[in-house]
């Protein structure tokens, strides 16, 4: 049976899962204000939730790529699907450090993004979801391949 | 929705229209038939309604024929393209025709133009997968009385059938006409009876009456279900496309096939060996239903698609850039009207750059043993006059075809 308290029990521990998941979520109004900052944004940029809560994402991190962000989020926003960002087009959104910073090869952590439309109980929608997948051992995996070849196929036209 | 003021019986209308067709020739917009010459006209008591239904798809003619009201005196008749639809409008007298946009031989457009510059006495209604407004327009333009959007919804229906004053629900209809003809005596009347000569047609050329089947319409294979869920996603994707580009998209006929693995790349049936292609895939899955889909386009054409999009400077990322892009919106919507169709909510991975600059055999290659037949769906979209070209390839699984097979059973049922 559902009661009050239970209700409340199985959104402390929604709220602990979200906060725990390893992937990056923001949520961000259309102005571009924060409104929702997890455990793994915290941790990798510093920055607790309390600090950012209201505070827009393109003062926070001034290297945002802004008007390319902006964009996607317009078009999130107009045609109410997700957008997906690869490393391939951009390394990465945030400057995070790389998440294993001895043994890796990289400074910075490669990240995929996927920016979802939110709505309101009106229909409308009035914020959008970052989620930010660090995808640093997938990047440099690949990378290294890349050279690898290069050099062999370079070998072979010698 | 408004009110007839006057009593309507069942009438046949195509008399109708021709009673009233000279006094308003020099107004009238091209041989469509207009709400308000309609209410101008005497009631006409008569038979049951001749009603063409004309697409390409058997099971959007069986839907369609489905979503008429059952109590509804009408005696209806299946073509399976334009060629064939008119052909069977010049030789008999029609009171409506339910018209395809998107198929072979002859689109709902040609025909639309054919029936206004023939003259020809139908009242015509789209329905279509394609949601794009333009589309809208276009037909309502050349003459349509009404644009419907696939899947067609049976209420949707009776609404604009009563709209117009053809149909009347059973509960407040009056007494059925004064001289009932053997038609109109039955509740539903679905004749099957062979229709005109020289129709390439043969699924109207059952003769048993079949009063309560609507088997004329053609037995629904797999292939056939397949093509007509991916043509009505496809048109929600189009619509999204369209709007992004700021531009009208003809809507291509998906083509169903199925492939061995190691054949993929024989998806691509406009493939030129010399052309190098950029791709990206995206996997989904749900209860049953397993697959990928990919979007692939020729070098050539990501750089003029990269200029339409309003991407300035050209290079390795706008490439990748216009693939995301492109990709996130199609992937999306075309998967969601595929799994609303189906009833099935599917999860999508993150899209996956596949390749760049590499020949579609080499993209599409297969390194793998396991021989597992795909069902491939292509949808090959042309811009016009952007010379730019893509191809969208939703592949689903061998073991997909189970939960596809019931889905489809369940529709016949």
């Amino acid at each position: 049976m559902t009661t009050p308290t239970s209700e409340l029990q199985d959104f402390h521990w929604l709220a602990d899962m979200v906060e725990s998941i390893e992937v990056g979520l923001v949520v961000v109004d259309l102005a571009g204000q924060v409104q929702a900052w997890n455990g793994f944004m915290e941790h990798h940029s510093g920055f607790t939730a309390s600090q950012v809560h209201g505070r827009s994402l393109f003062e926070l991190f001034p290297d945002l790529p802004e008007t390319w962000l902006r964009r996607k989020i317009d078009t999130v926003v107009t045609l109410r699907t997700r957008a997906f960002t690869s490393w391939e087009q951009r390394a990465w959104v945030f400057p995070f450090r790389n998440p294993r910073p001895i043994t890796g090869t990289e400074p910075l952590m490669y990240q995929n993004l996927t920016i979802s439309p939110l709505s309101g109980t009106d229909g409308q929608i009035q914020k959008v979801c970052l989620m930010v997948y660090d995808v640093t051992d997938v990047a440099s995996t690949k990378l290294a391949l890349q050279q690898a070849n290069e050099k062999l196929a370079a070998l072979e036209s010698r | 929705m408004t009110h007839v003021s006057f009593p309507i019986i069942f009438m046949n209308l195509a008399h109708m229209y021709r009673s009233i067709k000279n006094p308003f020739r020099s107004t009238r917009r091209r041989g469509c038939y207009t709400r308000e010459k309609f209410r101008q006209s005497p009631a006409w008591v008569g038979m049951a309604l001749r009603i063409l239904i004309c697409d390409d798809s058997a099971m959007a003619r069986k839907q369609m024929a489905r979503a008429l009201p059952a109590d509804w005196a009408m005696d209806v008749h299946f073509a399976k393209h334009g060629v064939d639809a008119l052909s069977q409008l010049r030789g008999q007298e029609w009171d409506l025709l339910f018209l395809d946009l998107n198929m072979p031989e002859l689109d709902g457009y040609g025909v639309l133009e054919a029936i206004a510059q023939e003259d020809l006495p139908v009242m015509t209604v789209v329905v279509s997968g394609d949601i794009q407004p333009e589309a809208r327009a276009r037909v309502l333009k050349l003459g349509a009385l009404e644009f419907i959007r696939k899947p067609t919804d049976p209420e949707r229906i009776a609404a604009l059938l009563q709209d117009y004053g053809i149909y009347r629900p059973d509960e407040d209809a009056p007494e059925i006409s004064s001289q009932p003809t053997p038609e109109a005596s039955s509740n539903e009347v679905l004749s099957t009876e062979a229709s005109s000569i020289d129709t390439p047609s043969t699924e109207t050329t059952a003769p048993e009456i079949q009063p309560s089947d609507t088997d004329a319409a053609g037995s629904v294979d797999l292939h056939g279900y397949l093509q007509e869920i991916a043509n009505v996603a496809m048109g929600q994707a189009s619509d999204l496309l369209a709007r992004l580009l700021d531009t009208f998209i003809r809507q291509p006929i998906p083509k169903v096939d199925r492939l061995a693995r190691s054949e993929l790349y024989m998806a691509i049936s406009a493939a030129d060996d010399s052309d190098t292609y950029s791709a990206v895939c995206q996997g989904f899955t749900g209860a049953g239903l397993a697959g990928e889909a990919l979007l692939l386009f020729s070098d050539s054409s990501i750089q003029n698609m990269a200029s339409l999009l309003g991407y300035r400077d050209s290079g390795q990322t706008v490439a990748v850039e216009v693939l995301m892009d492109l990709s996130g919106i199609l992937f999306g919507a075309f998967l969601k009207g595929f799994g609303t169709q189906l009833n099935l909510s599917l999860g999508l991975g993150h899209p996956t750059l596949l390749g760049q600059h590499q020949r579609v055999n080499e993209l599409l290659e297969y390194h793998g043993q396991h021989q597992e037949h795909l069902l491939c769906i292509e949808i090959r979209y042309e811009i016009e006059g952007h010379d730019l070209h893509c191809d969208l390839l939703v592949v689903l699984t061998e073991d997909s075809v189970p939960f596809l097979e019931q889905s489809l059973q369940y529709l016949s049922d």
